[in-house]
């Protein structure tokens, strides 16, 4: 697959060039998939510090107000960025998209993408990276079908791949976490932890 | 009564408190350079100690990152929540 590419300039903003639809579509539900998380997707985005009950009560009270207005910040400016979505040149017939992501916003966008794949895996139920790869069969039509969750897991994976690239080609050199020889193209996709 | 010029010897125990562990658990979402990355940044790990610990988390389902004061723990669980990673604090002792 060609990827989009992300070039970090010299005043540290990031553009994001060559987005598919796939990923222009997974990136535009982000904000929605972040907002005021409720259920299975809170209890993923703001887990419990431990089990004892005083500390839980207090994480509730004095912590958790803060996590949620990272997480209400970090999708403010992810939304303010997407508005900045223009066309850039078609693919074999494929129309992609540019955008571009001021230096001071990168970890934002890196944050919110990331907690948009897990409430995407909360609340379709991804607990296994067997999960991650369903098996698409066809039918006795040759028809394959895609459920929603299967959907979900195809998103996980167009965020994962603007995160990954955000992570080693956006951030300085110094913040990207692998040595500069261990760069290049060819590297094998980034695996869960 | 004590004699003039002996001092009363007290015997006192000092106990320390208990260091706490900061734990980070495995889940099938995050993705392996992300979770490198925020030990890196969170407790200043080298490369190598932000992998190895990463790893850990990815093939044993969980990894204590760092053990200390509980004040300090409280502080690393709350940065590793804000970076949405599964993290616990639990008392050695």
């Amino acid at each position: 697959m060609i990827y989009p590419r992300v070039t970090r300039h010299a005043d540290g903003a990031v553009s994001i060039e060559g987005l598919f639809p796939l990923h222009l579509a997974a990136l535009a539900e982000v904000p929605d998939l972040i907002d005021k998380p409720e259920g299975d997707v809170r209890k993923r985005l703001f887990p419990e510090p431990s089990d004892d009950a005083t500390q839980k009560g207090d994480w509730e009270r004095l912590v958790r107000p803060e996590l949620f207005a990272l997480l209400a910040s970090a999708r403010e400016i992810l939304l303010r960025d997407l508005k900045g979505v223009g066309p850039a040149e078609p693919l074999g017939g494929v129309p992609r998209w540019n955008v571009m992501v001021p230096a001071q916003h990168v970890n934002a966008w890196i944050s919110a993408l990331n907690a948009a794949r897990l409430a995407l895996g909360a609340e379709h139920g991804v607990e296994s990276e067997e999960d991650l790869h369903p098996k698409l069969e066809a039918n006795e039509e040759g028809r394959i079908e895609v459920d929603e969750r299967t959907l979900a897991v195809i998103k996980i994976g167009a965020l994962a791949d603007l995160q990954a690239l955000l992570i080693l080609d956006g951030l300085p050199e110094s913040e990207r976490p692998r040595r500069p020889e261990e760069e290049g193209p060819g590297e094998e996709e980034d695996p869960p932890a | 009564m004590t004699e003039p010029g002996v001092l009363e010897q007290v015997e006192t125990e000092t106990r320390l408190a208990p260091p706490w562990n900061v734990v980070v658990w495995n889940d099938p979402i995050t993705l392996m350079v992300y979770v490198t990355m925020v030990f890196q940044r969170i407790f200043g790990y080298p490369l190598e100690k932000a992998q190895a610990l990463m790893m850990e988390v990815h093939t044993k389902g969980r990894s204590i990152v760092w053990t200390g004061a509980r004040e300090q723990a409280e502080t690393y669980v709350q940065k590793l929540h804000a970076a949405q990673l599964l993290a616990t604090m639990e008392c050695t002792s």
